[in-house]
């Protein structure tokens, strides 16, 4: 799998984000994600999927089959209630580590 | 969210065949062509577009397979049902591949469920089906009762006291059965007529299927009477024409009017062809029987039937009657002084006699049963440790338990399914044919069918058989642990558990076989006694067959006396037919009843002996075969204008004589007219005029020249074929029409001989028994036969050391033989202390025979010792042959 750790758990808590507010197909949320980051975040596009069947399988998200906005047929995926707790306490976590290293790259010397 | 988003995702079934791979490609699709869109909204090109959206998304070959390397949702859409339906078709595939297995199993199931469904099948339509009647609770059997029997049969006025006196009783009617002949179209035929009362229908409640039942009044002599068909009867002589209804057809002499037709569940007294009104208030007892039938306490000839009054108990009912009783005591001492009343539900007089052997038929099918259940254990223990080898390398893989388990669930859900299904087929078909077997030896036989509880009985059956002798050897298997398999010699599948459990199974199955085949093999000595028993005459190639004379009643009686004696004359000129005489029933039943006075003696008003009286003719005695013990038979003297006489049976003159010569004593009795004196002239052996079991009916025999034939009743020839076996029953039928072309043969039965008769009820026993019997032998020695062969070929190696040690081939064939020997020994004993201790179940259904009957038990040990060794004999041999070499190199 590629990415690292801090990586994939960077793009899981994007995902669990972007969902918040309703269930979207994968396109959308790769759209929420470049969009609101500024297309500074995506390396590989493609590697929101194994992303987002990866949340599946943990039982943070569920996904189901439906019509896009343009009638095609593509997968919704959408929070559990698993999700949105998860959605929290990884936010909380993100929170607390970048504050962690916000300290120890805002302490002078070395 | 649609309807089909409702459902959990594990359970929607539309998507589980997809590919998981064809989806990941198609969200994938979804995504760059998404892409490729935005692109070109941005101003370039398709082409352009689709090449720079493919390149934002990256490698994606790379990313598919790390898509589809993510661990799957438990709640995956159509997970459990795709799971389940792929391990059903793996399930399957994996049946298939081992034919002989699943065959196996698949007929033992089949066996099984099937003989066992076929039983409760029976046991359920004649002891637990209601009756088919309209509120059959209600519908009550009467008999008169006295010191010597609690089931008499009603006489006329007594029977017409408590039909006006018991209240509780809402229609009390009468019947009778007789023989009638029907004449007219086509072949003359003997019928079974119910004679009944006015009320008989209005009694049972079952509205005819065609025209109507009888009305409330009683018919009166000199009008036309009226019958009502039976279903069968319609069907079978006036071909289900509804036009028949309202026609005249002649019964004897007598034409009568065909009011209308029962329904085919309407059958009641069983075999009755066809209702007759009665005459009057009550049966006729017909010409020959006692006269002025209306006016009599002192016959008792027609049986009783009624419905209770809504919301009146038996007990109240039975209470009214005793009061009715008591008044009839007082009013005619005479001959009623200890007459009493007994109220019996219909449904246990009808099928109570059955009772008793049917529950045993059913423990002993429920014993064939779990005899094909620890087969099928042992079958699947078998396979289950063979394949614990493929199931460690599976557990090694990552198959969670849960998954092993569910395969193995699934595999016998299969074969219980499977099992169940072929048994309840098999129940259909053998209920149908026991029901038809048994017509004459159990009652509502006719009624037997698979109905909802058969087939809840029969998936209950396949449902247990296979969770508690299929999972739980799947249960056991499962816990095996990867490393031990992997690693174990290849021996090591079959513990010392698993093989202690199979040789349990076997040992428990020969028991329970042994109990069968015991428990056949004592009714098989019984029904060969009975069918010794001594009948107290000639039985070889002679046949009763009953015929009546039509219009007989009418005639003067010497032109009806001769014309019986012209149809003998002439049935005893036909080839073939050694001798040939007449009687009124013949040696294996006995003729009408009445009280006996003695002159000379004090008249016991309280207890007259009961005789019974047949009137024969003169060589009836030489042609039937029975003894004179004292005194002389008929002779040419013995005619109408002679002394009366009379022949007794020792029955008779044991009763009545107490061993003293009753030669030229006179006794009366009402049949042969009140004040006919009749001397006896002799005495005559014993006949089972009561079956083969019950004690001999007292009886006298009266020459046909001197008592005026039954007309009604009409009498039977008794013919004896010479030895060439074959009863000329049409030569015989054409003799007699050749005089009369109306008078009809009752022709059931006459083929098998007369002593057949006495056997019928024990060889419907004996026929079940026996299967069952035969069928546990076959699945023990199935189930010893596979034991024997997988313990030879798990120990492969160890024999293949014997025999490199130099053990020649007959000892080690041996000691095979001498392992399963044991075995089946081990299952004797343990049967044996089984059926000796429930041996008092049989008691009650064995004729002479002891339930403990050495000689029986015996040939059942030496019979299953034999079974031991012939089923171990092709593994003995293949053991025997295990090659060294081979053997010790396989693993």
């Amino acid at each position: 799998m590629s990415g690292s750790n801090l990586y994939t758990g960077t793009l899981d808590l994007l995902i669990l984000r972007a969902l918040r507010s309703g269930p979207d197909h994968g396109y959308g949320i790769g759209a929420w994600i470049r969009e609101v980051s500024g297309d500074a975040l995506s390396v590989e596009e493609g590697v929101l999927y194994p992303a987002l069947h990866r949340l599946e399988g943990r039982g943070w998200l569920q996904s189901h089959w439906g019509k896009s906005e343009s009638n095609r047929r593509a997968k919704f995926y959408g929070l559990t209630a698993a999700g949105e707790k998860a959605c929290a306490s990884e936010t909380e976590r993100w929170n607390q580590h970048t504050d962690a290293v916000a300290r120890v790259l805002g302490t002078s010397s070395r | 969210m649609s309807l089909f988003d409702r459902i959990p995702p594990a359970f929607r079934l539309s998507r589980f065949r997809r590919d998981r791979r064809r989806d990941v490609e198609e969200e994938i699709d979804f995504y760059i062509d998404m892409r490729t869109q935005e692109l070109v909204e941005s101003g370039m090109d398709e082409k352009g577009a689709r090449r720079a959206a493919q390149a934002a998304f990256g490698d994606r070959g790379r990313i598919e397979n790390d898509t589809l390397q993510a661990p799957v949702a438990r709640g995956r859409e159509g997970e459990l049902v795709g799971s389940f339906v792929r391990d059903l078709g793996q399930a399957i595939r994996s049946l298939r591949r081992r034919p002989g297995f699943t065959l196996t199993i698949l007929g033992t199931l089949a066996l099984g469920i099937g003989g066992s469904t076929t039983m409760f099948t029976v046991v359920n339509s004649v002891l637990f089906q209601p009756l088919p009647y309209p509120a059959p609770d209600g519908l009550v059997r009467i008999y008169e009762t006295n010191s010597r029997s609690t089931q008499r049969s009603l006489a006329p006025l007594n029977y017409l006291d408590a039909r006006s006196g018991a209240s509780g009783i809402e229609h009390l009617a009468a019947y009778r059965r007789e023989a009638r002949n029907l004449v007219g179209d086509g072949e003359p035929e003997r019928l079974l007529a119910g004679n009944v009362s006015a009320n008989f229908f209005a009694a049972f409640g079952v509205p005819p299927q065609l025209g109507r039942t009888f009305s409330l009044a009683a018919a009166q002599p000199g009008e036309l009477r009226f019958v009502i068909l039976s279903h069968d009867l319609w069907t079978r002589r006036f071909g289900s024409d509804a036009g028949v209804v309202g026609t005249d057809i002649r019964l004897d002499g007598e034409t009568v009017s065909v009011a209308g037709v029962m329904p085919p569940s309407f059958r009641f007294p069983e075999g009755v062809d066809l209702w007759v009104k009665a005459l009057g208030d009550v049966p006729e007892a017909g010409p020959g029987g006692p006269l002025d039938h209306l006016e009599m306490r002192d016959a008792w000839y027609f049986s009783g039937i009624g419905r209770l009054e809504d919301g009146v108990s038996l007990a109240s009912a039975q209470a009214e009657l005793d009061v009715i009783a008591t008044r009839i005591q007082d009013v005619d001492p005479e001959n009623n002084a200890e007459t009493g009343f007994r109220l019996v539900p219909l449904h246990s007089a009808t099928v109570g006699s059955a009772r008793g052997s049917l529950l045993l038929l059913l423990g002993a099918v429920g014993l064939v049963l779990l005899i094909a259940c620890t087969n099928v254990a042992n079958l699947m223990l078998v396979r289950a440790t063979g394949r614990s080898t493929e199931l460690g390398v599976r557990a090694a893989l990552g198959a969670g338990r849960g998954g092993l388990l569910r395969h193995l669930v699934v595999e016998s859900l299969v074969l219980g399914a499977a099992g169940a299904a072929l048994g309840a087929a098999l129940a259909y078909w053998g209920s149908g044919v026991v029901g038809r077997a048994a017509v004459d030896s159990l009652p509502r036989a006719l009624e037997v069918g698979v109905d909802g509880w058969a087939l809840f009985f029969a998936g209950g059956a396949g449902v247990l058989t296979v969770f508690l002798f299929g999972f739980l050897p799947a249960l056991a298997s499962s816990r095996t642990h990867p490393r031990d398999v992997l690693t174990a010699r290849g021996s090591g599948a079959s513990t010392t558990g698993a093989r202690r459990l199979r040789g349990g199974l076997v040992v428990a199955e020969t028991a329970i076989a042994v109990v069968l085949v015991l428990a056949a093999g004592l009714t098989l000595k019984s029904v060969w006694g009975l069918s010794q028993v001594d009948l107290g005459f000639e039985t070889d190639d002679l046949a009763a067959l009953p015929f009546m004379v039509p219009g007989a009643a009418d005639m003067a009686e010497d032109d009806s006396r001769a014309l019986y004696l012209q149809v003998v004359e002439r049935v005893r000129s036909v080839p073939g037919v050694e001798s040939a005489a007449l009687a009124m029933v013949g040696p294996a039943g006995m003729g009408w009843q009445a009280g006996l006075r003695v002159e000379g003696r004090e008249y016991d008003s309280n207890n007259p002996p009961i005789v019974a009286r047949q009137m024969v003719s003169q060589n009836y005695f030489a042609g039937v075969g029975i003894e004179v013990v004292r005194g002389r038979g008929f002779q040419a003297g013995d005619g109408v204008g002679g002394v009366p006489v009379a022949v007794v049976n020792e029955a008779m003159a044991e009763l009545v004589w107490l061993g003293e010569s009753p030669i030229g004593q006179r006794i009366n009795t009402g049949l042969d007219g009140m004040g006919t004196w009749v001397t006896v002239v002799g005495v005559a052996g014993d006949t089972r005029n009561r079956g083969p079991v019950t004690p001999v009916a007292p009886e006298y025999y009266r020459p046909m020249n001197q008592a005026p034939p039954s007309a009604a009743v009409g009498m039977a020839i008794l013919a004896r074929t010479t030895d060439e076996g074959r009863m000329p029953l049409p030569e015989i039928q054409q003799a007699a029409w050749s005089i009369n072309a109306d008078m009809p043969f009752y022709n059931v039965r006459v083929e098998d001989g007369i002593a057949a008769g006495y056997t019928a009820g024990s060889k419907f026993m004996l026929g079940l028994l026996g299967l069952f019997a035969l069928v546990a032998l076959l699945l023990g020695a199935v189930g010893i036969h596979g034991v024997t062969a997988y313990s030879v070929e798990q120990r492969r190696q160890e024999l293949g050391i014997r025999a490199a040690l130099g053990a020649d081939r007959s000892s080690i064939s041996r000691m095979v033989i001498r392992q399963s020997v044991t075995v089946v020994g081990l299952g004797l004993a343990l049967g044996i202390l089984g059926a000796l201790a429930a041996s008092r179940l049989m008691q009650g259904l064995l004729h002479e025979v002891r339930p403990t009957d050495p000689a029986t038990y015996v040939l059942v040990a030496l019979l299953f010792l034999g079974v031991a060794v012939v089923s171990a004999l092709v593994p003995a041999f293949r053991a025997s042959r295990v090659d060294p070499v081979s053997a010790m190199r396989a693993q």
